[in-house]
């Protein structure tokens, strides 16, 4: 029993020094080789490796060019069991001012070791707070929101772009 | 007294150093392996300069007797359309030259016209291997060479309006109005548009070489823009359209326009249309 203990103890350790050694800021370089291809990019991102997360501040992102948000802090950590994204004061294009509110307070994307075929994200801003849930298995999407009283009032014409359901929830599902 | 030496806690000390050491190693070689630079965007400096309207009719007093005394008293130039002349033949290259023009109602009656020169209010600004260039009212006009096989591929790129070919007879060749009330509505109504009128990219190896109108409402505000089913968009604001962010970077401005100039290929021809936000 203390042999297990012992054994279980020092893979721990090994663990934790892997990822604390992990050589995150190019794993991240890597990643926005990765992501290259569906046209989105992080660009004037200063990024700083925290020991056990890497954080990128003043970060734009852009899809095909365009630019589509600023983010003043994005927070990356991943523990192989728990790995976690926390996207904080959000302000999205301007081009999209006629569809939604702009400002977003925090996006977080949530993927757990037991579940390891659903990603998780919940979303609060100035729009409301949304709830997403990504199965890879199914490759299916499902986005819940639930508007704040602004987004009733000045974006109804992008509500009713999405199903409403009987707890007064919009849906919006989409399959990749 | 216990040596540190023989304590239990000197060999659990070395052996997480040991395993701290591989997982350094193993992290080290990793490094070998994944990219040192991320990726930034490059912003491309664009050499076109932006779009600007003048409005000369408020500054010159009197602008029809002015072109008129430049043509040696010709009449009626204002009214004829580059769409009703022809290039019969041409002579020299570049700034220096003579081209022979007509026009398409009287094929007999010819002119030659030397650069610098005007005919019916278009003036002869260069001559090139088979085109020869022209310019009214700040804009250039190209009027190529004409073939025998019909008038119709006489223009082969000519910003001039063909009002005869727009369904609702719809005169392109003066600006056309749009209202800040359409636009604020369209923009807050998104789903309307697309209801009436759909653009989609065109690419040419896998590159956006313009828009293309592929279905029009007649019945929609949209169809009184001038544009019809097949126009491919590939100017706006004399801001190429190559990529959707050069489409939305003029959607966002819009509110603060005053004009808008767009300029399509519609039968292999090269058109403009103005349009004035009131």
């Amino acid at each position: 029993m203390v042999k297990m203990a012992k054994f279980f103890g020092y893979f721990f350790f090994f663990l934790a020094m892997v990822l604390f050694f992990l050589p995150k800021v190019q794993l991240y370089y890597l990643l926005e080789h990765e992501i290259k291809p569906s046209k989105v990019l992080i660009n004037q991102e200063s990024v700083r490796d925290t020991g056990f997360s890497l954080e990128l501040r003043d970060a734009q992102i852009l899809y095909e060019g365009i630019e589509s948000a600023n983010v003043a802090s994005i927070d990356l950590s991943f523990f192989l069991f728990y790995n976690r994204i926390l996207a904080k004061d959000i302000t999205l294009s301007s081009a999209v001012k006629s569809f939604v509110p702009l400002e977003i307070e925090t996006i977080k994307l949530e993927h757990l070791f037991y579940n390891p075929l659903l990603v998780k994200a919940e979303a609060q801003g100035a729009f409301g707070e949304a709830y997403v849930r990504i199965n890879l298995l199914e490759r299916s999407l499902e986005l819940r929101l639930l508007p704040s009283e602004r987004m009733k009032k000045e974006f109804m014409h992008t509500l009713r772009q999405l199903k409403k359901d009987q707890n007064g929830e919009y849906i919006y599902a989409k399959n990749f | 007294m216990q040596k540190i030496s023989s304590t239990p806690f000197l060999g659990i000390f070395l052996k997480l150093l040991l395993l701290s050491l591989i997982a350094k190693l193993g992290t080290l070689v990793l490094v070998w392996f994944l990219p040192h630079d991320g990726i930034s965007h490059n912003e491309r400096e664009s050499y076109q300069p932006p779009y600007v309207r003048y409005d000369f009719s408020s500054m010159l007093v009197k602008p029809q007797a002015t072109t008129q005394s430049e043509q040696g008293g010709q009449s009626g130039a204002a009214g004829i359309s580059i769409t009703n002349m022809i290039l019969k033949g041409l002579y020299g290259k570049g700034e220096s030259g003579v081209v022979i023009v007509a026009l398409k109602n009287d094929l007999k009656k010819s002119e030659v016209i030397a650069v610098g020169e005007i005919f019916e209010g278009y003036k002869l600004k260069s001559i090139h291997a088979d085109n020869a260039v022209f310019e009214k009212g700040g804009m250039d006009y190209v009027l190529a060479m004409f073939e025998e096989k019909g008038i119709s591929q006489n223009l082969k790129k000519a910003r001039a309006p063909a009002p005869a070919q727009t369904p609702r007879e719809i005169d392109i060749s003066k600006p056309l109005e749009v209202t800040k009330k359409d636009i604020s509505f369209y923009a807050k109504n998104p789903n309307e548009i697309w209801k009436q009128i759909s653009i989609v990219e065109k690419k040419k190896n896998d590159q956006i070489v313009g828009f293309e109108v592929r279905r029009i409402d007649p019945k929609s505000p949209f169809a009184a823009l001038g544009l019809q089913k097949g126009d491919l968009i590939i100017k706006a604001n004399n801001k190429e359209l190559k990529s959707y962010k050069d489409a939305i970077e003029i959607y966002q401005n819009i509110d603060t326009l005053t004009s808008v100039q767009i300029v399509f290929m519609r039968n292999n021809q090269e058109m403009e249309i103005v349009y004035e936000v009131n």
